[in-house]
């Protein structure tokens, strides 16, 4: 039995909470956006990461891969891995495209 | 000063204003880059070669390390940045100082990459080597 149920998962990802709403495509889609700072070989920078429902995600057409566009905050970024953690919960690692 | 100190600031000066690189360029950097591409300097070991009654030649190990990051062509921009600096270091072997023996090209390392950050991060060591002599008495002559 999954801790939250689809209740629970979507107010946690409501954006009047601690959501954030990213377009792709045409679509909206709410989940939680992260872009913490980040040293990688001695460059600073940032992850950002988008957390999202995974039936939602499954939902938007055309479907979701790496590489897909999309917005958040205003910013394009680009889909490079999707993490998909079983629990209906999908991470997606972003590539800001600016 | 040490010519080891006087080499460290000449290489510095040649490797400034590259065209990819521009003034992005520091040495002995401790802290994160954050303007790029960039290239940061750094002395190695300064190995005695020779040592007769009057003189010590010596080889002054000193890395040029190239950072970028972007979204596209990184490795391609790396490739450009290691031939501006080896062109930039291998006109004059003697970086402009007259106890320079030779100015050798070691060879570069392995480009390491990272795809965990908002743009793809690239790095690449150039190792050369600075031959040089100074009096048996004082480095620094």
């Amino acid at each position: 039995m999954a801790v939250e149920n689809a209740n629970d998962l979507a107010g946690f990802f409501d954006p009047s909470e601690h959501g954030e709403v990213a377009t792709i495509g045409a679509s909206t889609i709410n989940g939680i956006f992260s872009d913490e700072y980040s040293e990688i070989l001695d460059v600073s920078g940032s992850v950002p990461v988008f957390t999202c429902i995974t039936s939602e995600l499954d939902e938007i057409s055309p479907v979701v891969t790496a590489g897909t566009a999309i917005v958040i905050k205003s910013v394009n970024y680009t889909i490079e891995v999707l993490q998909p953690d079983g629990t209906g919960v999908t991470r997606l690692t972003l590539q800001d495209k600016s | 000063m040490h010519r080891a100190e006087s080499i460290m600031v000449a290489v510095l000066a040649k490797i400034a204003n590259l065209t990819t690189t521009g003034t992005n360029v520091e040495r002995s950097r401790v802290y994160p880059n954050n303007a790029l591409p960039a290239l940061t300097l750094e002395q190695g070991e300064d190995a005695v070669e020779l040592q007769s009654m009057a003189f010590v030649d010596r080889q002054l190990d000193v890395r040029v390390i190239a950072h970028v990051k972007k979204n596209t062509d990184f490795d391609t921009q790396l490739n450009q940045i290691r031939e501006e600096v080896y062109i930039a270091l291998k006109a004059d072997y003697t970086q402009g100082l007259d106890f320079i023996l030779d100015t050798v090209a070691v060879g570069d390392g392995e480009p390491e990459f990272s795809g965990e950050a908002d743009k793809v991060i690239g790095r690449q060591v150039m190792n050369f080597l600075i031959k040089y002599r100074h009096s048996l008495t004082n480095p620094g002559a």
